[in-house]
Protein backbone atom coordinates (compact mmCIF):
# COMPACT_ATOMS: atom_id res chain seq x y z
CA UNK A 1 0.00 0.00 0.00
CA UNK A 2 3.14 1.85 0.71
CA UNK A 3 4.49 2.06 -2.41
CA UNK A 4 0.70 2.43 -4.00
CA UNK A 5 0.60 5.60 -2.17
CA UNK A 6 4.03 7.04 -3.67
CA UNK A 7 3.29 5.80 -7.02
CA UNK A 8 -0.28 7.24 -6.55
CA UNK A 9 0.92 10.99 -5.72
CA UNK A 10 4.00 11.04 -7.83
CA UNK A 11 0.67 10.65 -10.45
CA UNK A 12 -1.26 13.13 -8.98
CA UNK A 13 1.64 15.65 -9.22
CA UNK A 14 3.49 14.50 -12.58
CA UNK A 15 0.45 13.70 -14.83
CA UNK A 16 -0.23 16.88 -17.34
CA UNK A 17 -3.93 16.70 -17.75
CA UNK A 18 -4.70 20.46 -17.20
CA UNK A 19 -7.20 22.11 -15.44
CA UNK A 20 -9.42 18.78 -15.10
CA UNK A 21 -6.56 17.20 -13.48
CA UNK A 22 -5.97 20.00 -11.33
CA UNK A 23 -9.74 19.48 -10.38
CA UNK A 24 -9.57 16.01 -10.00
CA UNK A 25 -6.52 16.34 -7.46
CA UNK A 26 -7.86 19.93 -5.62
CA UNK A 27 -10.84 17.62 -5.47
CA UNK A 28 -9.78 15.09 -3.50
CA UNK A 29 -7.02 17.11 -1.04
CA UNK A 30 -10.13 19.70 -0.38
CA UNK A 31 -12.53 16.45 0.72
CA UNK A 32 -10.06 15.05 2.40
CA UNK A 33 -9.11 18.12 4.66
CA UNK A 34 -12.76 18.75 5.06
CA UNK A 35 -13.75 15.29 6.36
CA UNK A 36 -10.55 15.69 8.65
CA UNK A 37 -12.23 19.34 9.74
CA UNK A 38 -15.63 17.78 10.30
CA UNK A 39 -14.84 15.33 12.11
CA UNK A 40 -13.04 17.24 14.45
CA UNK A 41 -16.05 19.60 14.36
CA UNK A 42 -18.49 16.65 15.48
CA UNK A 43 -15.99 15.89 18.17
CA UNK A 44 -15.85 19.31 19.54
CA UNK A 45 -19.37 20.47 19.14
CA UNK A 46 -19.99 17.05 21.05
CA UNK A 47 -18.33 18.13 24.26
CA UNK A 48 -20.87 20.85 24.46
CA UNK A 49 -23.36 18.12 25.36
CA UNK A 50 -21.07 15.40 27.36
CA UNK A 51 -18.07 17.99 28.83
CA UNK A 52 -19.95 21.32 28.84
CA UNK A 53 -16.73 23.01 30.66
CA UNK A 54 -14.70 21.79 28.12
CA UNK A 55 -16.03 23.08 25.41
CA UNK A 56 -15.61 26.51 26.79
CA UNK A 57 -12.11 25.88 27.20
CA UNK A 58 -11.68 24.33 23.70
CA UNK A 59 -13.44 27.20 22.42
CA UNK A 60 -11.83 29.77 23.59
CA UNK A 61 -8.45 27.48 23.05
CA UNK A 62 -9.27 27.97 19.26
CA UNK A 63 -9.68 31.70 18.63
CA UNK A 64 -6.15 32.00 17.82
CA UNK A 65 -5.04 33.95 14.78
CA UNK A 66 -3.61 30.32 13.27
CA UNK A 67 -6.97 28.59 14.19
CA UNK A 68 -8.70 31.72 12.06
CA UNK A 69 -6.35 31.45 9.17
CA UNK A 70 -7.16 27.79 8.69
CA UNK A 71 -11.03 28.50 9.25
CA UNK A 72 -10.85 30.84 6.43
CA UNK A 73 -8.25 28.83 3.99
CA UNK A 74 -11.32 25.63 5.41
CA UNK A 75 -13.84 27.94 3.96
CA UNK A 76 -12.57 27.98 0.21
CA UNK A 77 -12.01 24.48 0.65
CA UNK A 78 -15.48 23.75 1.16
CA UNK A 79 -16.90 26.62 -1.46
CA UNK A 80 -14.50 24.62 -4.33
CA UNK A 81 -15.46 21.05 -3.14
CA UNK A 82 -19.38 22.40 -3.63
CA UNK A 83 -18.99 24.55 -6.81
CA UNK A 84 -16.69 21.57 -8.28
CA UNK A 85 -18.98 19.04 -7.26
CA UNK A 86 -21.93 20.47 -8.63
CA UNK A 87 -19.89 20.52 -11.56
CA UNK A 88 -19.10 17.11 -11.64
CA UNK A 89 -22.93 15.91 -10.30
CA UNK A 90 -24.10 17.98 -13.19
CA UNK A 91 -22.36 16.57 -15.89
CA UNK A 92 -22.48 12.92 -15.13
CA UNK A 93 -26.50 12.79 -14.53
CA UNK A 94 -27.28 15.24 -16.65
CA UNK A 95 -25.07 16.52 -19.55
CA UNK A 96 -22.03 13.21 -19.64
CA UNK A 97 -21.52 14.67 -23.16
CA UNK A 98 -20.30 17.57 -21.35
CA UNK A 99 -16.92 15.44 -20.51
CA UNK A 100 -15.19 16.29 -23.41
CA UNK A 101 -13.28 18.78 -24.92
CA UNK A 102 -13.18 21.93 -25.32
CA UNK A 103 -16.15 22.05 -22.46
CA UNK A 104 -14.68 20.04 -19.88
CA UNK A 105 -11.40 22.17 -19.27
CA UNK A 106 -13.54 25.20 -19.97
CA UNK A 107 -15.99 24.26 -16.92
CA UNK A 108 -13.06 23.42 -14.69
CA UNK A 109 -11.59 26.81 -14.62
CA UNK A 110 -15.16 28.26 -14.48
CA UNK A 111 -15.34 26.18 -11.18
CA UNK A 112 -11.78 28.27 -10.12
CA UNK A 113 -13.46 31.71 -10.79
CA UNK A 114 -17.02 31.00 -9.71
CA UNK A 115 -15.38 29.64 -5.99
CA UNK A 116 -13.05 32.60 -6.23
CA UNK A 117 -15.96 34.82 -6.68
CA UNK A 118 -18.06 33.08 -3.62
CA UNK A 119 -14.89 32.62 -1.55
CA UNK A 120 -13.56 36.43 -1.50
CA UNK A 121 -16.73 37.98 0.67
CA UNK A 122 -16.56 35.05 3.22
CA UNK A 123 -12.73 35.97 3.07
CA UNK A 124 -13.43 39.77 4.51
CA UNK A 125 -16.87 38.70 6.61
CA UNK A 126 -14.90 35.84 8.77
CA UNK A 127 -11.77 38.11 9.34
CA UNK A 128 -13.78 40.91 10.59
CA UNK A 129 -15.78 38.52 12.63
CA UNK A 130 -12.21 37.13 13.34
CA UNK A 131 -11.18 40.40 14.79
CA UNK A 132 -13.63 40.49 17.46
CA UNK A 133 -12.42 37.31 19.23
CA UNK A 134 -8.39 37.20 18.54
CA UNK B 1 -19.69 15.55 -34.14
CA UNK B 2 -19.82 12.10 -32.96
CA UNK B 3 -22.99 11.22 -30.69
CA UNK B 4 -22.08 8.35 -28.75
CA UNK B 5 -24.82 7.10 -26.62
CA UNK B 6 -25.19 3.50 -25.35
CA UNK B 7 -27.78 2.66 -23.29
CA UNK B 8 -27.11 -0.48 -20.90
CA UNK B 9 -29.38 -2.08 -18.59
CA UNK B 10 -28.09 -4.42 -15.63
CA UNK B 11 -28.37 -4.56 -12.05
CA UNK B 12 -26.62 -1.51 -10.18
CA UNK B 13 -24.44 -3.15 -7.66
CA UNK B 14 -23.07 -1.67 -4.56
CA UNK B 15 -20.61 0.14 -5.83
CA UNK B 16 -22.52 1.81 -8.57
CA UNK B 17 -24.75 2.85 -5.83
CA UNK B 18 -22.27 4.18 -4.10
CA UNK B 19 -21.30 6.28 -6.93
CA UNK B 20 -25.07 7.42 -7.42
CA UNK B 21 -25.07 8.46 -3.71
CA UNK B 22 -22.28 10.66 -3.79
CA UNK B 23 -23.92 12.95 -6.49
CA UNK B 24 -26.87 12.79 -5.16
CA UNK B 25 -25.82 13.53 -1.51
CA UNK B 26 -23.95 16.64 -3.18
CA UNK B 27 -26.77 18.50 -4.45
CA UNK B 28 -28.61 18.10 -1.17
CA UNK B 29 -25.56 19.33 0.54
CA UNK B 30 -24.72 22.51 -1.18
CA UNK B 31 -27.67 23.93 0.63
CA UNK B 32 -27.09 22.22 3.78
CA UNK B 33 -23.46 23.11 4.14
CA UNK B 34 -23.31 26.70 3.06
CA UNK B 35 -26.49 27.65 4.87
CA UNK B 36 -24.89 26.15 8.66
CA UNK B 37 -22.32 28.09 7.51
CA UNK B 38 -23.26 31.30 6.11
CA UNK B 39 -25.78 31.58 9.57
CA UNK B 40 -23.05 30.56 12.08
CA UNK B 41 -19.58 31.66 10.27
CA UNK B 42 -20.22 34.92 8.61
CA UNK B 43 -24.22 36.18 10.27
CA UNK B 44 -23.87 35.26 13.92
CA UNK B 45 -19.72 34.89 13.75
CA UNK B 46 -17.32 33.09 15.92
CA UNK B 47 -17.58 35.90 18.78
CA UNK B 48 -20.90 34.80 19.75
CA UNK B 49 -20.58 30.89 19.18
CA UNK B 50 -19.97 29.40 23.25
CA UNK B 51 -21.91 27.57 25.38
CA UNK B 52 -25.06 29.55 25.71
CA UNK B 53 -25.70 29.98 21.59
CA UNK B 54 -25.15 25.87 21.16
CA UNK B 55 -27.95 24.93 24.15
CA UNK B 56 -30.82 27.53 22.52
CA UNK B 57 -29.78 25.55 18.83
CA UNK B 58 -30.44 22.18 20.74
CA UNK B 59 -33.45 23.62 22.83
CA UNK B 60 -34.68 24.00 19.17
CA UNK B 61 -37.01 20.45 17.36
CA UNK B 62 -36.18 22.15 14.22
CA UNK B 63 -32.52 22.71 14.58
CA UNK B 64 -32.29 19.55 15.94
CA UNK B 65 -33.39 18.31 12.75
CA UNK B 66 -31.26 20.05 10.45
CA UNK B 67 -28.05 19.01 12.35
CA UNK B 68 -29.49 15.55 11.89
CA UNK B 69 -29.34 15.72 8.80
CA UNK B 70 -26.29 17.54 7.90
CA UNK B 71 -24.23 15.09 10.30
CA UNK B 72 -26.13 11.94 8.20
CA UNK B 73 -25.03 13.32 5.10
CA UNK B 74 -21.87 15.60 5.01
CA UNK B 75 -20.59 12.85 7.37
CA UNK B 76 -21.23 9.58 5.02
CA UNK B 77 -20.40 11.45 2.17
CA UNK B 78 -17.22 12.20 3.54
CA UNK B 79 -16.64 8.85 4.40
CA UNK B 80 -17.88 7.18 1.41
CA UNK B 81 -15.33 9.63 -0.04
CA UNK B 82 -12.52 8.35 1.83
CA UNK B 83 -12.71 4.86 1.11
CA UNK B 84 -12.72 5.75 -2.80
CA UNK B 85 -9.73 7.55 -2.24
CA UNK B 86 -8.08 4.60 -0.26
CA UNK B 87 -9.32 2.01 -2.37
CA UNK B 88 -7.08 3.57 -4.87
CA UNK B 89 -4.36 2.83 -3.40
CA UNK B 90 -5.30 -0.52 -2.55
CA UNK B 91 -5.58 -3.72 -4.48
CA UNK B 92 -5.74 -6.82 -2.10
CA UNK B 93 -9.37 -7.72 -1.43
CA UNK B 94 -8.82 -8.29 2.02
CA UNK B 95 -7.15 -4.59 2.43
CA UNK B 96 -10.06 -3.53 1.07
CA UNK B 97 -12.59 -5.69 3.20
CA UNK B 98 -10.42 -4.04 6.37
CA UNK B 99 -10.75 -0.64 4.93
CA UNK B 100 -14.47 -1.18 4.72
CA UNK B 101 -14.92 -2.48 8.34
CA UNK B 102 -12.50 -0.07 10.12
CA UNK B 103 -13.86 3.10 7.77
CA UNK B 104 -17.81 1.57 9.01
CA UNK B 105 -16.85 1.38 12.23
CA UNK B 106 -15.55 5.20 12.48
CA UNK B 107 -18.56 6.38 10.67
CA UNK B 108 -21.05 4.68 13.32
CA UNK B 109 -19.29 5.86 16.32
CA UNK B 110 -18.74 9.03 15.43
CA UNK B 111 -22.16 9.25 14.06
CA UNK B 112 -23.57 7.96 17.27
CA UNK B 113 -21.57 10.23 19.06
CA UNK B 114 -22.38 13.42 17.13
CA UNK B 115 -26.11 12.50 16.86
CA UNK B 116 -26.44 11.79 21.11
CA UNK B 117 -25.04 15.16 21.80
CA UNK B 118 -27.65 16.84 19.23
CA UNK B 119 -31.01 14.96 20.72
CA UNK B 120 -29.13 15.35 24.02
CA UNK B 121 -29.17 18.82 23.97
CA UNK B 122 -27.52 20.65 26.97
CA UNK B 123 -29.13 21.36 30.26
CA UNK B 124 -29.23 25.30 31.61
Amino acid sequence: MFNNIVHGVHGYTHYKGGAGHLSFVMHRVSGLGTLLFLSMHILLESTAHYAPHLYERLNAGLRTPIALAAEILMAFLVIFHGVNGYRIAYFDLFHIDLWSLPAAPKAARATWIVSLLLWFPAFIIMLLHGLHVI
Amino acid sequence: MITLKRETSFKPNYEIRAWKYMRLSAILLVPLVWIHTIINTLIVGAENINLNFVATRWANIGWQVYDILLLTFAFSHGVNGLRQVLFDFTQSHTARRILNMLLLLFWILLSLVGASAILGGIEK
